[in-house]
């Protein structure tokens, strides 16, 4: 590679370190209490985590019709062109959110892994299905995957993700231990996701005079429905 | 970064008498601060936490070369390269020839320390490059041609009306926008440069051994676009970022971004292992990271010091320093500042260079209650002023007046006499009102305070008549 890395590491282990393979040892350690636990009710702490930092939470399972709830809150938009990704997923929700999409008064644009980020710049919605969430910390997380460009939930100015029930995980501890082991909802090659992301509410900033600053270079809205069913069995 | 630690005590005269300054800072320190205890105090295990978060760091450390082979061999495996850099020449001409090697012309940034540290931005322009800083805060400290003053706040020492004057003529913004409007108007004058960038260079949070991982910390979203959109993302990163497992990582976020901003976790975690796969047509087709040792193998081998390598840049301490309260981070002349930044300075730009910053610290230990991985910096102070002396870094008036003040404090004899003469010399100070204007070295001592009042009857005074401690409870 290169003459540093020889002497360097040279340096390193001549001071003893790296004789014995430490490196793994040791117990992981355990989930401290902000996790919450895997039989409380994980949707309502998602939904309050994800409120506390400015994102909406709206749960499915809590509304009579859940096509009239999304509806009207695509609606609420006022126009513009949505994106939806091809995640096959989408026949599993229960939704037919291009239909409802249409309804609320939006353009539908189905996009995959191909569309460039520049195509999205005028882009008023993106539309996907988290791949997994985490209730601890109100998160959605996404890997990246052929169908489904890496900045759909990034340029346009809004994100409406939808999260299954049966992806939604208690703590940190759930989402590690899930790529590692292959979970039906960690993507990558090989059961190795080589790009994930975690989003929590909405971009922001405090870098002027610390006054928060919502909407900088990432999206202002982000709302998360909870299905009431999973997709995944 | 142009080093200026030698000036730290003209500087931080300057920024004693900057006004606005010590009130921004003094204003943002009490809003990190309350920030953080609310995000912990719904933690009774914090201090739990906190020794896990130790124990993953100093683990990594020990085991440093071999984490470091790991980290390369899982990355290059998924198609990354690594380059490892002696020090900042190595690491500025890695980044330059990949960029030169695409003949890119335009890069976008992300916030990265390190990358100040080896002064890349200036070497990019010199070649020709146009870099444009994404976060907001680095990005106006960019348009002002000045540096980051905090690890995690870059621009906290310019208020609302400079950063206004400086958007309206940069980009337009007009001069009276509201904040959210300057936000708005930085967001549509960067989208373009984002979206055409060439190459896109971030630093990296944590490193991971196991998977091979670069972890980005963030809550604009400008990393996650620097890293996705361009063809090539270069991450420049320090050697001591790598842990062991994907799994620390859970006690490592808890932590930093409790201690940084007082979230739970920050808007954005990117996880990074490697550029895009061969079923992607989406995300950088290269990936580089770029390994900087740049004095950290010498800490690293000094046993005393090697715990400040755990450090993972939250800006705690500077948030909870007093010091840096009040001098603000331009004082302390280079990258990092700060009671970690007076730590690892000198280590990593040699002890003489900065030689006065391990004295900017009333050694009150606040910085060592709230670090997260629990870095004991104010023994890391007193080693460091301990080398000082020890290599003839006290002036004879300093070891003067310590022999002097050693010689009186071990007499009870000396010392009531020293404090019978003192009492009515200090009265005489004030009442003259030259208390501003001592002479010799106390000057400088006294330019920025006020001496205090003498007390009358004296503290010896008073515990002879009241019997000391019985006080309280009678």
């Amino acid at each position: 590679m290169s003459e540093y890395r020889e002497r360097l590491l040279g340096f390193l282990k001549s001071r003893g370190a790296g004789g014995a393979s430490a490196l793994f040892a040791g117990e992981p350690s355990p989930a401290p209490s902000s996790r919450p636990a895997a039989d409380s009710d994980l949707r309502r702490r998602f939904a309050r985590e994800l409120v506390a930092v400015g994102g909406e939470a709206i749960d499915l399972a809590a509304v009579d019709d859940p096509e009239a709830a999304v509806r009207e809150r695509l609606a609420r938009i006022g126009g513009g062109g949505v994106a939806i990704d091809a995640d096959p997923a989408w026949g599993r929700v229960g939704l037919a959110v291009d239909e409802i999409a249409r309804e609320a008064g939006l353009d539908v644009e189905r996009v995959d892994g191909s569309t460039s980020a520049a195509a999205l710049r005028d882009t008023a919605l993106g539309l996907t299905i988290a791949d997994a969430a985490i209730a601890e910390i109100g998160a959605i997380a996404q890997c990246a995957r052929p169908f489904r460009p890496r900045s759909l939930s990034l340029v346009p100015p809004r994100h409406v993700v939808f999260v299954p029930a049966d992806r939604l995980l208690p703590g940190l501890e759930d989402l590690f231990d899930g790529l590692s082991s292959g979970a039906p909802w960690a993507g990558g090659v090989d059961g190795f996701a080589a790009y994930f992301t975690w989003i929590t509410g909405p971009s922001r900033t405090a870098d002027i005079e610390k006054t928060l600053t919502i909407g900088i270079h990432g999206p202002g809205e982000l709302t998360v429905f909870l299905l009431a069913s999973g997709v995944d069995r | 970064m142009k080093i200026r630690t030698h000036e730290f005590r003209e500087r931080s005269t300057q920024a004693l008498d900057d006004g606005f300054v010590r009130g921004a800072i003094a204003r943002a320190n009490a809003s990190f601060q309350a920030s953080r205890a609310k995000a912990i105090g719904s933690m009774p295990d914090w201090e739990e936490l906190r020794e896990r978060g130790r124990e993953i760091k100093h683990r990594a450390l020990e085991e440093l070369p071999r984490a470091l082979e790991e980290f390369e061999r899982q990355l290059l495996a998924r198609g990354g390269h690594v380059h490892w850099c002696e020090d900042a020449v190595a690491a500025r001409d890695t980044v330059l020839s990949i960029v030169r090697g695409v003949g890119a012309k335009l890069v976008t940034k992300s916030k990265s320390m390190v990358t100040e540290e080896i002064d890349l931005n200036a070497a990019l322009e010199a070649d020709g490059v146009r870099v444009v800083e994404g976060d907001l805060g680095e990005f106006i400290v960019q348009l002002a041609r000045e540096t980051p003053s905090h690890i995690i706040a870059p621009a906290i020492h310019k208020s609302r009306a400079e950063i206004a004057r400086l958007l309206h003529e940069h980009i337009a913004c007009p001069i009276d926008a509201t904040i959210p409007e300057m936000t708005r108007a930085a967001r549509a004058a960067l989208r373009g440069d984002f979206l055409g960038a060439e190459v896109g260079i971030s630093g990296g949070n944590f490193l991971v051994a196991e998977t091979g991982t670069i972890v980005i910390v963030e809550n604009e979203g400008n990393a996650r676009l620097s890293t996705t959109v361009p063809p090539i993302h270069i991450a420049v990163v320090g050697i001591e970022k790598v842990v062991p497992r994907r799994r620390d990582l859970a006690v490592l976020l808890r932590l930093l971004c409790r201690s940084a901003t007082g979230q739970s976790v920050s808007s954005y975690v990117s996880f990074i292992s490697g550029p895009r796969t061969r079923a992607e047509s989406d995300g950088p087709r290269e990936l580089h990271v770029v390994l900087l040792d740049g004095g950290r193998s010498r800490i690293w081998a000094n046993p005393r010091a090697r715990a400040s390598l755990q450090c993972i840049r939250c800006g705690a301490c500077l948030n909870f320093c007093p010091v840096y309260e009040r001098v603000g981070g331009h004082a302390y002349g280079w990258v990092y500042p700060g009671p970690i930044g007076a730590v690892i300075t000198p280590h990593l730009i040699g002890v003489e260079r900065a030689k006065d910053l391990p004295q900017a610290s009333s050694l009150c230990g606040r910085c060592a209650e709230v670090c997260p991985v629990k870095i004991p910096l104010p023994d890391m102070l007193l080693d460091l002023r301990a080398e000082s002396v020890e290599s003839g870094g006290a002036g004879f008036g300093e070891r003067l007046a310590i022999a002097l003040l050693r010689r009186v404090a071990s007499s009870s004899v000396l010392w009531r006499c020293a404090l019978g003469c003192g009492r009515p010399l200090w009265r005489a100070l004030r009442a003259l009102g030259i208390a501003k204007r001592l002479p010799g070295p106390a000057r400088r001592w006294s330019r920025a305070r006020d001496l205090p009042r003498v007390e009358t009857p004296s503290f010896r005074a008073r515990w002879r008549a009241t019997g000391g401690f019985r006080e309280e409870s009678s």
